[in-house]
């Protein structure tokens, strides 16, 4: 496909390495989907907002191009969009819920993202889905934030510096936040024992 | 000992002792995300697709390239045309209108004259008996093409 997507960027502003390959952007969406999926997913708890948040962060981490600085790894940067864009979901369903109850939003989804279509999935999923409920469960009670923290050290098995990066935070502050939330996780499965 | 750490150094031993005992019973959640969010590889080359649907810049490129395609068809079938109509008239022209008709007579005539001088040399020269009526016959028409102008008074004295 001969597109924009497929025209080969500028290595040395993703990856701020000098002797880097050229890559296109196609290159990009097919080597960081699966995992800008995995970590929304972990956070939306759906399938297919996760895959709409998904096409939804590379689109904006096409437009945001020109920003990247290289900073960060590129992983690290579309999973800083992907989890944003996470975060803005559960906003706008928290304000979606509270706008249908005073009649300011119609009960519908129209002002959503498009859901794509949903796809059949094998017994296996269903049932690591069904563990992954578990675990949701034990960090309902968590913020937002130490949610995004635990999912992404023990489900992504995320360094610390990493995390802080992919959330715009101190190291410090993301042990702190960790440590509150594993805290609370250790009670929660301690009490369900 | 312990009230020798500093407060980083006392949340960084609690917080992996924390880790540590929540390893041992989320040790295959990574496992269970990934196959959570197992999908095929259908599922993943729709989703580029989608992706690259939405960028308007892409959608732009593929537009230019396809109206590139057309145009450099476009040119290349009336380049043809072109060139079929150029052959086809050539044609024509060379065999009716190419050469008026004195043309044509005068090339007719030429051909016929030498042809017959050409038959005349082969069988004066090394003609075979059975041939001597043909070569006759060949001497009196080229005798009576090339007009004689002793024949002409000839005649007229006759009468």
């Amino acid at each position: 496909m001969a597109t924009a997507l497929a025209a080969p960027l500028n290595p040395a502003s993703e990856t701020g390495a000098a002797a880097a390959p050229a890559v296109s952007f196609d290159d990009i969406i097919r080597e960081h989907q699966k995992r800008v999926y995995r970590v929304i997913y972990l956070l939306v708890k759906d399938a297919d907002v996760a895959d709409t948040l998904t096409q939804e962060c590379f689109l904006r981490a096409y437009r945001g191009l020109g920003s990247f600085r290289g900073e960060c790894r590129m992983d690290t940067w579309l999973l800083r969009i992907g989890v944003n864009l996470a975060r803005d979901h559960a906003k706008n369903r928290r304000t979606s819920f509270w706008k249908r109850l005073i009649g300011l939003e119609n009960s519908g989804e129209d002002g959503e993202l498009q859901i794509a279509a949903p796809h059949p999935s094998p017994e296996q999923i269903l049932l690591a889905r069904e563990r992954l409920q578990a675990v949701w469960e034990a960090v309902e009670c968590l913020s937002a934030q130490q949610r995004t923290i635990f999912m992404l050290r023990f489900a992504e098995e995320m360094p610390l510096a990493e995390i802080g990066d992919v959330l715009g935070l101190k190291t410090g502050t993301v042990k702190a936040q960790l440590f509150r939330a594993t805290t609370h996780v250790r009670k929660v499965l301690q009490e369900a024992k | 000992m312990i009230f020798n750490l500093t407060d980083e150094q006392a949340t960084d031993m609690l917080l992996e002792h924390n880790e540590d005992a929540l390893r041992q019973q989320l040790h295959n959640l990574p496992e269970l995300a990934r196959e959570a969010t197992e999908q095929d590889d259908a599922f993943w080359q729709r989703q580029q697709r989608q992706i690259s649907a939405r960028i308007p810049g892409a959608t732009s490129q593929r537009g230019r390239t396809a109206a590139m395609a057309w145009a450099t068809g476009f040119a290349v079938l009336l380049l043809f045309c072109f060139q079929t109509n150029r052959g086809l008239r050539m044609d024509n022209g060379l065999r009716a209108g190419g050469m008026t008709p004195a043309v044509q007579a005068r090339s007719q005539n030429v051909s016929d004259g030498e042809l017959l001088v050409k038959i005349e040399q082969e069988i004066g020269n090394v003609g075979p008996e059975a041939l001597t009526p043909a070569a006759l016959l060949a001497q009196e028409i080229s005798q009576s093409s090339t007009p004689d102008i002793s024949n002409s008074d000839r005649t007229e004295r006759d009468q």
